[in-house]
């Protein structure tokens, strides 16, 4: 594989993050699961998750009733090969798990939010 | 259009936005309003601008004095055909309204992020480039709802809210 070819895997990856932090975050989550494969292996705050379904499930507890963001930056994609990438990044989290952004005609006070 | 053609795109896209940002926050807003189309439809803060020239008055009046930075992330382009395209990104800001950098000795003290954004945009392929068309920017998280920000405050004396 040439660096072209590495370099446009590298792209997409990163796209392919962020858009499901953003499908997560407009509670799209039926689009979001979708991005992970049927067999996902998903960990993250103690929780394991198996497969599409769970993590579809874990998702909708988590944050269908209030506000995220997660601020993805520093991300790091390596490629394996021409099918197969691994990535790191940090991700910031604001979260209001009570409140609903558009329910309110105001922003949500930092305090309010639990990162 | 092919993949390499879209990501071309979404790379050029992409790049606009992080230059418009660099721009504002070291105060060059000719070369920010530059980045827009001339009849760009602009709206943050509650604050509606229509065309380079009042895009440009507002930057000026919001961001003249103070300094802030705008950390980008999680931009998403989604490419309609080869001369349209729509991104989505956050803004973490950092901002103080009454120092500049460039006059502080040493950095400038702060308590965290100023205000977390919500931001849309349409770009639009022209003769000078990539650039923006339309853009959309609600604040999700504000660190004091309760505390003005110039834009706002020149946005309502100037009755563009």
């Amino acid at each position: 594989m040439n660096r072209n070819e590495e370099r446009a895997i590298e792209w997409d990856c990163e796209q392919l993050l962020r858009r499901y932090y953003n499908f997560v975050h407009g509670r799209e989550f039926s689009k979001a699961v979708a991005l992970f494969t049927p067999d996902a292996d998903w960990h993250a705050l103690g929780v394991d998750l198996k497969g599409r379904e769970a993590i579809l499930e874990g998702l909708r507890s988590g944050f269908a009733a209030g506000t995220v963001r997660h601020t993805v930056t520093g991300t790091v994609v390596t490629v394996i090969d021409a099918e197969n990438a691994e990535s790191v990044y940090c991700n910031s989290v604001y979260n209001a798990p009570d409140i609903r952004i558009e329910d309110r005609e105001t922003p949500i006070a930092m305090e309010e939010t639990r990162r | 259009m092919n993949r390499e053609e879209e990501r071309a795109i979404e790379w050029d896209c992409q790049k606009t936005m992080r230059q418009y940002y660099d721009y504002v926050d070291h105060r060059d807003f000719d070369s920010a309003a530059n980045l827009f189309t001339e009849d760009i439809d602009w709206m943050s803060h509650g604050v509606a601008l229509h065309g380079r020239k009042e895009l440009r008055d507002g930057l000026q009046a919001a961001l003249g004095e103070g300094t802030i930075r705008h950390v980008l992330s999680n931009t998403v382009v989604n490419v309609i055909d080869e001369d349209n395209a729509e991104l989505d990104e956050y803004h973490t800001l950092y901002y103080s309204a009454d120092q500049e950098y460039e006059t502080v000795d040493g950095p400038i003290a702060f308590e965290g992020p100023h205000r977390i954004i919500d931001c849309f945009a349409a770009l639009r392929r022209t003769p000078e480039g990539w650039r923006i068309a339309k853009r959309r920017a609600p604040i999700i998280f504000r660190h004091d709802p309760n505390e003005p920000v110039r834009l706002e405050t020149w946005g309502k004396k100037e009755g563009k809210t």
